[in-house]
């Protein structure tokens, strides 16, 4: 048991995001439609991505046994804090998983982002998603900006001010998230 | 010691030699390094591979510890043991280079070992089997996205984790020969000496 539980930690460990592609984003052109999202959070609330049009919306596809996945959640956070008073919206997408296995991960990764739950993973299949996690990066027009496979630092400066670039050609009259 | 027998001795030797210092076999001008590493508490390799733009962890996975990430996600006994009966490692692709998006298909992958080649199980080889209609659909969902996908591109700065898993019995010996697309030339290297883990050593 102390080898397996060894080994699972020096997976855990192994495998971070290091330099190469941290702050890497790729820009996706021209600019699909979002496909549509449509799901529950932890309490039931009911989250739209046509609710966000006129924000810069990240979408991570996320579990809680992938440990890309878990590396990254922190960054999440911290770029919600960052940039979401400036009307960005951060919205975690768990694959498959229930909300009492959710709720208690998130007791070790708290984030105050809504995480959604697709149950039976029929949302992620009509994203073009082949592996987790997966962020994209939705323009306030609703279509599909950048998209990062494989865990990032989201609040590295790069990702920051390509994010911000983006906040920046929001209509003026669109307001701030709360 | 007689002259040819010394001769032959040499020549080993000199071949000994040469292989040691070239590197894994590639070919498109693919060079790479591939270093090993063993973990000294849980006795398990992990093999790194780095070409110019491509890097390869393959990480030994043991069937006990194949055994219970999917029997925590709601695998029974049965399938648990079918997928830990292969042999299983975690595997970080990554496109450190910034020139080109790389293009992976598992199913172009070969293994060569002792009982000829093979190549990886990818995961809609597994849905083709039919062979997960009993499990719950969380063990379904887990699997599917817990294995490295059959087919992926790669743009700079991209990576992925998942399992791959290989129709080896355990502690078999084997050379990987990887091949990816990028810029729309096929390249490949092999990986030589690769072993699955090994259940038994404690």
């Amino acid at each position: 048991m102390y080898r397996i539980a060894a080994g699972f930690l020096l997976l855990a460990i192994s495998t971070g995001t290091g330099a190469a592609g941290a702050d890497t984003l790729t820009a996706i052109e021209p600019r699909p439609d979002a496909p549509p999202l449509e799901l529950e959070d932890l309490d039931g609330r009911e989250h739209a991505l046509d609710d966000y049009h006129g924000q810069v919306v990240v979408v991570n596809f996320w579990a809680t046994w992938c440990p890309p996945c878990r590396e990254e959640l922190p960054s999440l956070q911290r770029l919600r804090e960052v940039l979401g008073p400036d009307g960005l919206v951060v919205l975690g997408v768990n694959v498959g998983e229930d909300a009492d296995r959710i709720f208690f991960f998130t007791a070790d990764y708290p984030v105050d982002f809504p995480l959604l739950m697709d149950r039976d993973a029929t949302a992620i299949d009509t994203w073009p998603v082949r592996g987790i996690p997966t962020t994209f990066v939705i323009d306030p027009e609703g279509r599909i900006a950048y998209r990062a496979i494989g865990a990032r630092e989201f609040d590295h400066p790069d990702i920051l001010e390509r994010l911000r670039g983006l906040q920046r050609s929001l209509p003026r009259d669109t307001p701030a998230a709360e | 010691m007689g002259p040819s027998l010394r001769d032959t001795m040499i020549a080993i030797l000199a071949l000994a030699v040469l292989a040691l210092a070239t590197p894994p076999a590639a070919s498109r001008g693919e060079t790479g390094a591939l270093e090993a590493h063993t973990d000294a508490t849980s006795d398990l390799t992990t093999w790194t591979w780095r070409g110019e733009d491509l890097s390869l962890e393959l990480a030994q996975l043991l069937p006990d510890q194949t055994r219970a990430f999917f029997q925590a996600r709601g695998f029974g006994t049965e399938h648990a043991e079918r997928i830990a009966g292969h042999c299983v490692f975690q595997a970080v692709l990554r496109n450190h280079g910034q020139r080109a998006a790389i293009e992976v298909d598992l199913h172009d992958w070969r293994s060569h070992g002792p009982e000829g080649k093979s190549r990886p199980r990818p995961d809609r080889d597994w849905q083709a089997t039919g062979s997960q209609e009993e499990l719950p659909e969380a063990a379904r969902i887990a699997f599917r996205w817990a294995l490295f996908p059959g087919e992926h591109r790669f743009e700079p700065g991209d990576w992925l984790m998942g399992m791959v898993l290989f129709d080896h019995p355990p502690d078999t010996p084997f050379d990987l020969t990887l091949r990816w697309r990028m810029a729309g030339e096929v390249r490949q290297a092999r990986l030589p000496g690769l072993r699955c883990a090994d259940d038994q050593r404690e």
